[in-house]
């Protein structure tokens, strides 16, 4: 045999070797594609946060607040309509990137064969999450992301519950009607000061928008780099010399810092601050602010207040701070109240579906979604209610005003019934104050 | 002295090109049917930095230029694609063409001052492109600053024109498609005499000057190309994910660096080296992450750690990279093509 037959018989030997290796990894494919079927035994819920990266530890209080929501249905008969199966929650890591939220999406759908997605914090990557949900026709519920576009998208299986920043702007417009029925129409004119990133450029965009429509006048409005600042003299100057009643603010928690201390070595006070939370409830900004924050209003989402507001909110508390050693904040009672709307949603669905035939299944879940009308007494958070619209917005949530009082800690001011204190106004000039 | 098409077609013919091109074509098949997405992202990813890693090689495996900025046309590609189907309803299809004609001549544009410098300042000139770039569209509104941009979504009877499908294995193929596409490119310039004449400039350039090679016009050519590839790349990841922002698509770590780390990792003298570090380096990342993220959930960046501990074995025991480290071993053939 010579020696080019030779080689030609390995080749060919080799070739053969290969395609009937692929061969039969093709039928084992095809096998595991099988898998599964018969009985259900649980209900998988598929969960994506940024469980690494620098979101991580955020990620990490999201992920106590669903945990123990689920701990909480579980051990309380779990998904009765559906003969008492537990709900399992499969984790996805985004790692805070819209490219992972993407793909751990798609793995939660197709290899896990979860009835529901949930999550996932960045804006960013709820976008990327969620239309591959919308494409795969499984509901993603989203408990924790404001950018108001998410809700402009025409999705058929997304839900929101959490209000957006532009309903939070409409609501700072109904707070300062009410501050002004109360105190005599003192504000007329508002100046707005904004970081510049697109949080700050888009509640900006939103506070114009909806103060000028409710008729009050825009006198000014000022942006600073917030990665950059290191002064604030000529911004503060320039809103001095506008002279508002009201200041609206967006910063971080350096800038914010900065912005108080310059307002007062420039002994500039409008009559009200307001800020939109951020910077302005970080435990870094009380410490350095000090007695300098006091009568800053805040608009939040949760404050430690309303657990004497709100019963089932200290119920839930108290069980939650045994466990964790911590007391529940905005982000981990969102992501708590996301999960029982999904449990809800889920024994609705249960009449109507079998979780085994997963098709119907998500879908009557999703229509479960689009009808469902909690009261809002059934929730720990400071809302009317969740009731989805047709983009899938909660038309029911709505955030609080806090104000920063003589102790140092925010208080609840509005909306009247979660209230604990009555809103200081005008705030004080610094001339006046003590330290 | 350039290959001709004929060598070309004989070597990619040969045996081993043959059975890993079958496997190529045959596994996202396979993925599909046995449903494991977690693994066919896996392979997308490695396809889109080996893209990527293939043209970052030309400039520094073949002419000795250290990028660590080639977000910058990785993102530049993304956005292209972007802009066209979002703002013109161009299909991707031909948008990933032109995205690596715009992220060619962003390349040719930042060649003209970068080359005026040499080694590692010409390394943190790319650095610095990268950030300003990011900042750019980061306050950019028309491309939607920071919020970037995404796809809406079309009826299923449009997917193919706009290459949207739920799945990822589609995107696959394309991605091999582009591969390809690069791979006969790339061969045929490092083996006719430009390429050479690149290597020439990698090894001394001074030399390379009084031989009468007019090293900034062959630099350029390598830049031009390198970028419309990683364009390329940048414009498969707007395909996959139906989605852009600045954070993403121009980052200095996940973007910039990765590409850099797989190439090296590979073995930056072999022409397939930036493939084999990619498809090793970045479902070895990926693996790190999502088993330490599950079995140590509190300790963050654990996994970053553990890759920086690979990284510096890699680094001490193999510095030639993977081929480098067979090739040395005797594993492989030393390449006829690119003789050190």
């Amino acid at each position: 045999m010579g020696s080019l037959t030779r080689s030609i018989a390995r080749n060919v030997a080799i070739a053969v070797i290969v395609i009937v290796v692929v061969v039969g990894l093709l039928a084992a494919a095809v096998l595991l594609r099988q898998r599964g079927g018969g009985e259900v035994t649980e209900i998988k819920v598929g969960v994506i946060l940024p469980l690494s990266g620098k979101l991580a530890e955020t990620g990490a209080d999201l992920r106590d607040g669903i945990e123990f929501a689920v701990d909480q249905i579980n051990s309380q008969g779990g998904v009765k309509a559906c003969g008492g199966v537990p709900i399992t929650v499969v984790w996805g890591d985004s790692a805070g990137k819209p490219e992972t939220g993407a793909s751990e999406a798609e793995r939660l759908i197709t290899q896990e064969k979860v009835v529901a997605l949930v999550g996932a914090y960045q804006s960013a990557v709820t976008k990327t999450a969620s239309e591959v949900a919308e494409r795969y026709h499984v509901p993603f519920v989203n408990p924790d992301s404001t950018s108001p576009a998410l809700t402009q998208r025409g999705y058929k299986w997304f839900f929101r519950v959490t209000p957006h920043d532009a309903m939070f702007a409409a609501q700072q417009v109904e707070f300062v009607n009410w501050l002004n029925q109360k105190f005599g129409n003192q504000i007329k004119t508002v100046a707005i000061i904004h970081e510049d990133s697109e949080w700050g450029s888009k509640v900006a965009e939103a506070w114009q928008q909806a103060f000028t429509q409710a008729g009050y006048q825009v006198v000014k409005v000022v942006k600073y780099h917030a990665a950059t600042v290191t002064s604030l003299d000529s911004e503060v100057a320039a809103l001095k010399a506008a002279n508002p009643d009201l200041l609206l603010v967006a910063a971080y928690v350096q800038d914010a810092i900065l912005l108080v201390r310059t307002m007062k070595a420039q002994n500039f006070a409008p009559k009200a601050v307001l800020a939109q939370d951020a910077g302005f409830i970080t435990p870094s900004y009380k410490e350095q602010v000090g007695a300098d924050g006091w009568y800053i209003f805040s608009r939040e989402v949760f404050n430690w207040d309303l657990l004497e507001k709100i019963s089932r909110l200290k119920e839930v508390n108290d069980a939650y701070k045994a466990k964790y050693g911590k007391d529940l904040n905005g982000n981990s009672a969102r992501d708590y109240t996301g999960m029982w709307v999904l449990y809800y949603a889920l024994e609705e669905a249960c009449k109507k579906a079998k979780p085994s035939d997963l098709d119907a299944f998500r879908s009557a879940l999703r229509d479960a979604l689009a009808n469902l009308n909690i009261p809002g007494d059934k929730l720990i958070m400071p809302w009317r209610g969740v009731k989805f619209d047709a983009n899938g917005q909660n038309t029911l949530g709505q955030g609080i005003v806090v104000q920063m009082m003589e102790d140092g800690k925010y208080y609840t001011v509005y909306p009247e019934e979660f209230a604990t204190k009555e809103p200081v106004f005008p705030m004080p000039p610094w001339t006046e104050r003590g330290g | 002295m350039r290959t001709g098409w004929s060598e070309i077609a004989r070597q990619a013919l040969s045996l081993p090109v043959l059975v890993a091109a079958f496997l190529l074509v045959v596994t996202p098949f396979g993925l599909y049917l046995a449903d494991l997405p977690f693994i066919a992202n896996m392979m997308f990813l490695s396809l889109m930095y080996a893209i990527a890693a293939m043209a970052w090689n030309l400039l520094m495996g073949y002419t000795g230029q250290l990028s660590i900025g080639h977000a910058v046309f990785f993102g530049v590609g993304a956005y292209t694609t972007m802009i066209l189907v979002v703002y013109y309803d161009v299909t991707p299809w031909i948008g990933m063409f032109v995205a690596g004609a715009v992220a060619a001549l962003v390349g040719l544009g930042l060649g003209v001052p970068f080359f005026r410098l040499r080694s590692h300042w010409f390394t943190l000139a790319t650095i610095a492109a990268g950030e300003i770039f990011k900042l750019v569209f980061n306050n950019w509104e028309y491309v939607g600053s920071s919020a970037g941009l995404q796809m809406k979504i079309v009826p299923e009877g449009k997917a193919l024109y706009y290459l949207q499908y739920a799945a990822s294995y589609v995107y696959i193929y394309v991605a091999l498609l582009v591969l390809a596409i690069e791979l006969v490119v790339l061969y045929r310039i490092v083996t006719s005499r430009e390429g050479f004449y690149l290597q020439a400039i990698r090894e001394d350039e001074l030399a390379a000057k009084t031989l009468g090679i007019n090293t900034f016009k062959y630099k350029m050519m390598a830049m031009g190309i390198s970028a419309f590839f990683t364009g390329m790349a940048g414009a498969l990841y707007a395909v996959r994910y139906h989605f852009v922002e600045p954070a993403a698509v121009f980052d200095v770590i996940t973007v910039s660096t990765y590409i850099a780390v797989a190439g090296i990792i590979g073995g930056i003298y072999h022409f397939a080296g930036p493939i084999i570090g990619s498809f090793i380096f970045l479902p070895a990342a990926e693996y790190v992450r999502v088993t330490i993220v599950a079995r140590f959930p509190r300790l963050f960046g654990l996994h970053v750690f553990v890759l920086g501990v690979v990284l510096l074995v890699v680094s001490l025991f193999a510095p030639d990279g993977i081929l480098g480290w067979m090739e040395k071993r005797g594993y492989i053939r030393r390449r006829r093509v690119i003789e050190v």
